[in-house]
């Protein structure tokens, strides 16, 4: 039977009563006036100590008796077909137990960007595994290259790809195909009368704006960087492959592997030292892993070096994105225009850039380009598209702002409706004295100050397809399982905190199992799905398993069960006066334990949550940094990060996370950058020491505030975080920076040479440079 | 966001083509199919060959791997 009740969604002062259907069999959501006593308590993760103390074991960390380790080979041109390929030599060698031929397992000679997988090896050590490499012998057809968005664009230029395909290809619109995938005239030139549509709309409100501004940003490829690289150890045990992965899908991973295989393989995951967005597939080497296993007959460990981890297992693309904005002298935008080109590696999926997004920008005209190079390929990069997008808009906006002599706070708000990022708005401008600030490019020496602001907006309240495994032993301990994984975001405590509430218990009486395929089903840890989507399974398993022992209760003592519940570690009557405790409890039950599986409570396939208080989650940041005009240095000093989840689990790691992504941003905006070699065509800072990544002494202080958001949606109301906290934090720097110095820097990230740059004080290298192309 | 509306419907898509969506909602998996393809930072990826292009050497794409492409696979099985 579906629900209809009332419900109060929104935020203090803020509050509003909203009628919802609930889900079939499902409970409301977390209430204002609800006392809680667990749930939205900063509770330390329950994995810290493990983690502070080193005995948490990742995969790296497992070391099955008989493990052998594995080795891959990898093309060292930019652009090659193998047409050679001889292990023999490599298989003879003492000590080497399996070789596997990349171009045979995966179906495909070409090499893309140097570091493509051409061959593997396990070995009984590292060092045999790595001699068995450079006894293989290859030979490549070599091929030219492009390494940069401007060379690949170049007249001319080496094809990157294979068979027809251009190096430059629309994405947005997509371009019109056949059902085998080739252009469909028809369907293309529909979709090229809607673009030339749009641009005559654009331009006749851009002819008549009484302010146009047209700017061209730059943004750089942000290479993955886990601590932990990608990686897994497997093990075959009676034809049943067991591989413990560094994963943000044991899952995906297993389905994967599976197909792979033939099987149904078991996926462990206990800890996850980062992910980002990389993690989601098996990738070559999971597959490969898997394969040396079998064929060796032992567990093989494949874990990728550093080089590996920074040249062929993703990034978040660079992009060049030009920008026309028409606005009234009132601060209403009236149009807005994007070309924009980005580099996903060898494809062209992943290249686009949010930066349509946010706020009220009037008619759109937008179009899309994926341009191909030999360098590895991109992968979803927490937020993916939203950091590299939102610098440009935002800069955009100030720069908007400055042409009608408008505060840009004002300007936002004149051009946002969300109700919660108005009010996000007053807060951070009050908590950072935005005021007294904007604009005074105050001076110490030759160091400037400025402050900037960005904002955010995130999508999730989860999804269906998750299931929580709840079990009340009668000894009176609690369990809760979920198979799906912690990457690091507290997922594992967040379970255990809503069991224990709704069990009335402290969060050290319920043992939380995380991180395995045997456990019920869960969701990929990726568009901050994960707490909103497994919580409210979890809540629900829980209530039913309370439900259940009530029931026993009741029966046992003769008490009216529908007046009982479980509070403060006892059972209690409809007052609150406490009866039995929760263990007494539990030793009434005739059974061994109380077991209850929940799946997430939906509405349906394409409406999985009901009506809440907004449909997305708002978050404003504000910048300030400080420039060193002689030197050119910026230092980000603070960042106010203020920031809505739904409603707040664990307002400690809702913080937590918040401030991953500000750091995240600030290395962002000022340090990281893939370089490529145009002549030799590899990255030249594939390790930690050269690819620069803000350091604790380049941290600047972070003030997060947390609203605790009633957002309804699903029985716990939670809204995803993982994200939004990085989407704003460049912009953010960014037009700190510009009102520091007088000067729009327009391309990530914000270095030194181009602060002396924009302030003429060296000469610009970029502008030539580009006709030519250049490293991003 | 630039959205666009699927061209086609979902059904009929290779079962070697992967991307993340798929694996945030696993009960609706012809509805990630659809939300990736609406998506402009969407990345695919073919289990065959485990990377950006099939074994054809073509891009892999909601769009693209659909019957008729020389690598479509009827039967995912086939790969094991």
């Amino acid at each position: 039977m579906v629900d209809e009740i009332k419900i109060q969604v929104g935020f203090e002062g803020h509050y509003e009563e909203l009628t919802v259907t609930l889900p079939e069999g499902d409970i409301p959501p977390y209430q204002p006036a609800d006392k809680l006593t667990v749930v939205g308590k900063s509770h330390p993760r329950l994995d810290a100590l493990a983690k502070a103390t080193g005995t948490a074991r990742y995969a790296y960390d497992q070391r099955p008796k008989g493990l052998l380790y594995g080795a891959i080979l990898r093309c060292p041109h930019a652009n090659a077909n193998v047409t050679t390929l001889d292990t023999s030599t490599a298989e003879q060698m003492p000590g080497v137990k399996a070789v596997l031929k990349a171009t045979e397992l995966f179906e495909s000679n070409s090499c893309r960007f140097a570091g493509a997988e051409v061959a593997a090896v396990c070995a009984t050590s590292e060092q045999i595994a790595e001699e068995a490499l450079r006894a293989i012998f290859v030979d490549y057809e070599v091929l030219p290259f492009a390494v940069t968005l401007e060379d690949s664009m170049a007249s001319g230029a080496p094809q990157v790809g294979r068979r027809d395909q251009e190096n430059v290809e629309r994405t947005t619109p997509r371009l019109g195909r056949d059902r085998d995938g080739s252009i469909n005239e028809e369907r293309e030139k529909a979709a090229q009368d809607g673009m030339a549509e749009r641009e005559k709309k654009v331009d006749a409100i851009l002819k008549d704006a009484p302010v146009v501004i047209s700017r061209t940003f730059r943004t750089q490829v942000q290479t993955h960087c886990p601590l932990e690289p990608h990686g897994l150890v497997c093990e075959w045990k009676d034809g049943k492959l067991i591989a413990h992965a560094s994963t943000q899908a044991t899952f995906g991973v297993q389905g994967e592997l599976g197909r792979r295989t033939g099987t149904t393989p078991q996926v462990i995951c206990d800890h996850v030292g980062g992910g980002f967005g990389s993690k989601f597939s098996a990738g070559r080497e999971g597959v490969i892993g898997a394969m040396l296993a079998k064929e060796a007959g032992a567990p093989v460990r494949v874990m990728l070096t550093r080089r590996a981890e920074q040249t062929a297992v993703g990034n978040r693309p660079d992009s060049k994105q030009k920008l026309t904005m028409g606005l009234d002298r009132e601060g209403k935008i009236l149009a807005y225009r994007i070309r924009s080109w980005g580099t996903p590696g060898a494809g062209t999926g992943g290249a686009g850039a949010h930066n349509d997004a946010l706020y009220k920008l009037g008619e759109i005209d937008k179009v899309e380009y994926g341009v191909r190079t030999n360098t590895g390929g991109a992968r979803a990069h927490r937020a993916p598209g939203w950091p590299q997008g939102v610098f440009a808009l935002e800069s955009m906006l100030d720069e908007a702002a400055k042409a009608i002599d408008m505060d840009p706070l004002e300007l936002r708000r004149r051009n946002d409706s969300h109700k919660v990022r108005k009010a996000e708005y007053e807060i951070a401008a009050k908590r950072t004295k935005w005021q007294d600030k904007r604009g005074k490019g105050v001076a110490s020496g030759s160091v400037r100050r400025g402050i900037g602001m960005a904002s955010s907006l995130w999508f999730s309240a989860g999804g269906g397809g998750a299931s929580a495994l709840v079990r009340i032993l009668k000894n009176g301990t609690v369990e809760v399982r979920n198979g799906a994984q912690d990457i690091g975001t507290g997922t594992r405590t967040i379970m255990g905190q809503v069991t224990a509430e709704e069990l009335g218990l402290g969060l050290a009486d319920v043992t939380v199992f995380i991180g395995n395929t045997d456990d019920p089903r869960g969701p990929a840890s990726g568009g901050s799905t994960t707490i909103g989507s497994l919580t409210p399974a979890v809540r629900l398993a829980a209530h039913d398993a309370k439900r259940k022992l009530l029931d026993a209760v009741a029966d046992r003592k003769s008490w009216d069960a529908a007046g009982l519940d479980l509070k403060h570690g006892s059972v209690v009557d409809g007052s609150g006066n406490a009866l039995i405790s929760f263990r007494a409890a539990c030793a009434l039950l005739d059974e061994d334990a109380i077991e209850v599986l929940r799946d997430r409570p939906t509405l349906g396939r394409r409406r999985p949550n009901y009506a809440g208080f907004e449909d997305t989650n708002a978050g404003v940041q504000v910048a300030e940094v400080a420039v060193d005009l002689e030197t050119g240095e910026v230092r980000v000093e603070k960042v106010t990060a203020v920031a809505d989840a739904g409603k707040l689990i664990n307002p400690k790691l809702a913080e937590s996370q918040v401030r991953g992504g500000v750091i995240q941003g600030v290395s962002y905006a000022l340090f990281e950058r893939r370089t490529m070699d145009r002549q030799e065509g590899r990255m030249v800072n594939a390790d930690m020491e050269s690819y620069k990544i803000l350091g604790a002494a380049d941290c600047p202080e972070i003030d997060v505030v947390m609203l605790d958001v009633f957002n309804g949606k699903s029985n716990t109301g939670v809204m995803g975080l993982g994200e939004p906290p990085i989407v704003a934090t460049a912009a953010a720097v960014a037009n700190a920076v510009a009102d520091a110095i007088g000067v729009r820097i327009t391309e990530l990230p914000i270095t030194p040479r181009k602060v002396l740059e924009a302030l003429g004080k060296v000469p610009r290298t970029r502008a030539a440079s580009e006709k030519k192309g250049t490293s991003l | 966001m630039a959205n666009q509306k699927p061209v086609f419907l979902t059904d009929d898509v290779c079962p070697c083509l992967r991307t993340k969506t798929m694996t945030l909602n696993t009960e609706y998996r012809r509805s990630a199919y659809e939300d990736s393809f609406t998506a402009d930072t969407a990345i695919f990826h073919c289990l065959r060959t485990m990377c950006g292009h099939g074994p054809d050497e073509l891009d892999v794409a909601a769009d693209m791997c659909r019957p008729g492409r020389e690598c479509y696979v009827v039967d995912p099985d086939t790969i094991a």
